[in-house]
């Protein structure tokens, strides 16, 4: 595998890792723009914005940008987050260039006032469709809770009544002001050419307008130990969310807070595995760990029997107080060190699954790391510097969310 | 890249698929243990039991077995199907003689300690809870339900009432019939030396036995019409057609069929239900096999309003498949199949997967290469002929939601 990066004289980043054994290419266009990066009366307009792209440019409409993705018999999808905005397609090698012309086309969208209004009933249809299920509702009203104010807090698709305002001429105005050349990166992993592709970039790409972007407002996160009940008589289960702090994105420390998720809340043989679905008390339990810009929560989500939402909760919190005091035996370091390196290994061996961890790197402006050197940063983990997570991921305090069919709890 | 089979003399079938320049191998095990072999007041026995294998294993208890499956670097997953229980997991290649012989103990000796019983039935109560707050889910289990002959309509999850009827000696028993060699597939696939593989299947597996005694017989249910009523904010639409198993020579016909229906995002149901009218979010059609019975179940999610014109548009659609493919959607149809196929071949695990059920449902293997000179040599015309003969005309339908919708002929 080899690795390239370079800027365009307009600012746009580029990199590319290729590797001859694949038998496909994958490359997506990452933008450094997200929820946190809206003002609250036009939250939900990174989303659509990303629904708009594939909704036509000057040169192609919706049909012709659906049509031209099927006729290379692509996959290809986008997704949106709290601080970016991804478009990926993945292709047989023969199709770089047609794929490159087609996903760079999508970056400069039209954003017609016709196809706007169509596709706002498609964004209402997803909120109406996340409403109905309330594990993803709990995860909502936890981020919300969580970060209060703080724009991390806004919510990726939006409120029905923010969508239902939003304006296709306030969307144009963000993509002016969001997707300039250098607030974006293209990446390209699997079998290509860096040479060509570079060139293909130039030819799609290079003309594109330089301008700057305002830096996204990085205000500090002031975390809060609260709790709160919120009542759905229509849900069956009860979903319990806590977090607290963790790391940022940018932290050295990263990789040991992954392992300590994997620890604590990995499907199997986790400590909450044992302490809870082992037992039977709850049918999901998990920890994730998600690092923004300069934040970072430890978020763990278990869902459970209405009528042991007290139980469960306690136990859930007694686990994770206990982390540090506990400490950390050779074996379960080992066990969940090993889980990681599978995955790594394993995703290293598809062009698709190689691209995020990349652009997502680039994104945060970390240095490239070859294969070699994200599995030994893995291997030399010790419980040392687990432990040394304490400060900055002290798993003592949280913010607590209990959504459900329970009208409150004691 | 080529394709291995060699069928050992107790009925399990070893399958290969060895790839260059990979680190990582897969395998799939399949035993022929699905929901099918479950009593009919005892569905959800064989989705317990799987779960049980787990429980422990000769001096190895729960804790101790999942560590020492850990240790082996696996990822790994399971699922229990209508005919069979698959387990399958990926590991680096130096750990898989290892793994091998982990899974034996846990397919051959399972312990199934009595004190386990409770907790295994409580998550499998709680699973069938954790259905009811996912819409599309629920719809899928009642749309299959009502569409599948019997006893292939019984979900793998059971019932509340069949999971509190469950007792040790269905668990024994159903293992005793289900978890045999007669049937039972191994797939490997990625960084294998075939030779290895086979030497220590037989190892490990070689010596066991024991023979399926009796096949299902299905029986056809009439199509029919269903609302559930749910205080939801969209209706989830279901609407399942038989389509060829995937035994029959025209089988790949089926799948071009499928993706002029709901291929990529210029196929049909998705421009019409999503990019004209904005209806849905989620429209999706997917194929559905058994051995005996297959079938496409298509789906929607839309809010109360505008529910009724989702259904009308769909059924639409699908009546219109009779009248043939245009030959710019064959062409896109056969784009992505083929790249499909071959992008797939990146991952060591959906290699093993494809493998495991081309050899459940054929009795026989397809490399990437072989199938994709079949795709090349499949007409537009042949395409449309099927859809004549075989363009889907009766429905079963399923919705779930505040109000019942009308089906338009």
């Amino acid at each position: 595998m080899n690795f390239y990066e370079q800027t365009l004289d307009n600012g746009l980043r580029v990199f590319g890792e290729s590797s001859q054994t694949m038998k496909s290419v994958t490359m997506g266009f990452f933008v450094k723009t997200g929820s946190r990066d809206e003002i609250p009366e036009i939250n939900g307009v990174s989303h659509f914005l990303e629904h708009m792209c594939f909704k036509g440019s000057d040169r192609r409409s919706a049909d012709e940008i659906k049509l031209d993705f099927d006729k290379m018999g692509a996959q290809y999808n986008a997704f949106t987050s709290n601080e970016n905005t991804v478009y990926y397609l993945q292709v047989l090698p023969e199709f770089l260039e047609p794929a490159l012309n087609l996903l760079s086309d999508m970056m400069r969208p039209a954003v017609r006032k016709e196809d706007f209004d169509l596709e706002k009933k498609v964004i209402l249809e997803e909120i109406a469709r996340s409403e109905d299920m309330p594990a993803f509702l709990a995860y909502k009203k936890a981020m919300q809770f969580y970060f209060e104010t703080h724009a991390l807090g806004h919510l990726v698709l939006g409120t029905t009544d923010s969508i239902q305002k939003l304006t296709h001429e306030q969307m144009r105005d963000y993509v002016q002001k969001r997707y300039a050349p250098e607030n974006m990166l293209l990446g390209c992993t699997g079998n290509f050419g860096w040479k060509e592709f570079l060139r293909l970039t130039e030819k799609f790409c290079a003309d594109w307008e330089s301008y700057s972007v305002e830096p996204r407002r990085l205000a500090s996160v002031e975390p809060r130990e609260t709790r709160q009940t919120f009542h759905k008589t229509q849900a069956h289960r009860e979903q319990i969310v806590l977090i607290g702090p963790a790391p940022s994105r940018q932290s050295s420390e990263r990789e040991a807070v992954d392992l300590l998720s994997v620890i604590l809340g990995a499907s199997t043989n986790s400590r909450l595995y044992w302490a809870l679905i082992d037992k039977g008390l709850a049918d999901d339990a998990g920890c994730e760990y998600m690092a923004f810009d300069r934040a970072g929560i430890f978020y763990t989500q278990v869902s459970c029997d209405p009528e042991r939402t007290q139980k469960v909760l306690e136990i859930t919190q007694d686990v994770l107080r206990k982390t540090y005091r506990e400490g950390f035996s050779a074996e379960e370091i080992e066990a969940a060190k090993n889980k990681l390196l599978t995955g790594i290994v394993v995703g290293s061996e598809q062009s698709i699954s190689r691209l995020f961890p990349l652009g997502m790197d680039r994104l945060y402006d970390l240095p490239y790391r070859t294969l070699a050197e994200e599995v030994r940063l893995i291997e030399q983990l010790t419980s040392q510097e687990l432990l040394a997570l304490r400060d900055v991921c002290p798993l003592d305090r949280f913010t607590t969310v209990v959504l459900g069919p329970l009208e409150r709890l004691n | 890249m080529h394709s291995h089979a060699q069928p050992l003399e107790n009925g399990l079938t070893i399958l290969g698929e060895p790839t260059g320049g990979r680190q990582s191998v897969a395998f799939s095990l399949l035993v022929p243990c699905g929901s099918t072999l479950d009593t009919s007041s005892r569905e959800g026995t064989a989705l317990l039991l799987q779960d049980y294998l787990f429980k422990g294993t000769g001096n190895l208890d729960a804790k101790r077995l999942a560590q020492k499956l850990d240790a082996l670097g696996l990822q790994r997953s399971q699922s229990v199907d209508r005919e069979f229980a698959i387990f399958s997991g990926v590991t680096l290649s130096k750990n898989l003689r290892e793994t091998l012989k982990r899974y034996a103990q846990i397919l051959r000796k399972p312990n199934f300690p009595p004190s386990e019983l409770e907790s295994l039935r409580s998550l499998a109560l709680q699973s069938l809870d954790a259905l009811e707050d996912s819409p599309m889910g629920k719809l899928f289990r009642e749309l299959l339900r009502k569409f599948f002959p019997m006893p292939l309509s019984n979900s793998p999850g059971g019932t509340r009432e069949s999971l509190n009827a469950i007792q040790l000696e269905d668990i024994y028993g159903q293992f005793e019939r289900g978890y045999i060699p007669q049937g039972a597939i191994m797939a490997f696939a990625g960084n294998i030396d075939w030779k290895d593989v086979t030497v220590w299947v037989q190892e490990f597996f070689g010596d066991w036995t024991g023979s399926l005694l009796s096949s299902t017989s299905v029986k056809a249910q009439p199509k029919s019409v269903t609302h559930l009523e749910k205080d939801s904010e969209q209706v989830q639409i279901g609407i399942a057609y038989e389509d060829l198993t995937p035994a029959h020579k025209d089988y790949l016909l089926g799948r071009f069929a499928l993706n002029v229906l709901r291929g990529g995002m210029s196929s049909r149901l998705f421009r019409e239900v999503r990019e004209k009218r904005g209806l849905v979010y989620t429209v999706g059609a997917q194929y559905i096999a058994t051995k005996p019975f297959a079938g496409v179940a298509c789906y929607a999610g839309s809010t109360t309003a505008r529910a009724q014109e989702t259904l009308d548009v769909m059924l639409t659609e699908l009546r219109k498949l009779k009248d043939g493919a245009l030959p710019d959607e064959f062409a896109r149809a056969r784009a992505r199949l083929k790249a499909g196929l071959i992008i797939q071949g990146e991952s060591s695990i959906a290699r093993a997967l494809s493998l495991t059920q081309d050899w459940f449902f054929t009795g026989k293997i397809v490399s990437v290469d072989e199938r994709l000179k079949e795709i090349e040599t499949i007409t537009l015309a042949e395409v449309n002929q099927h859809l004549k003969r075989h363009a889907p005309k009766e429905f079963t339908i399923v919705t779930l939601g505040r109000n019942p919708l009308e089906v338009r002929v």
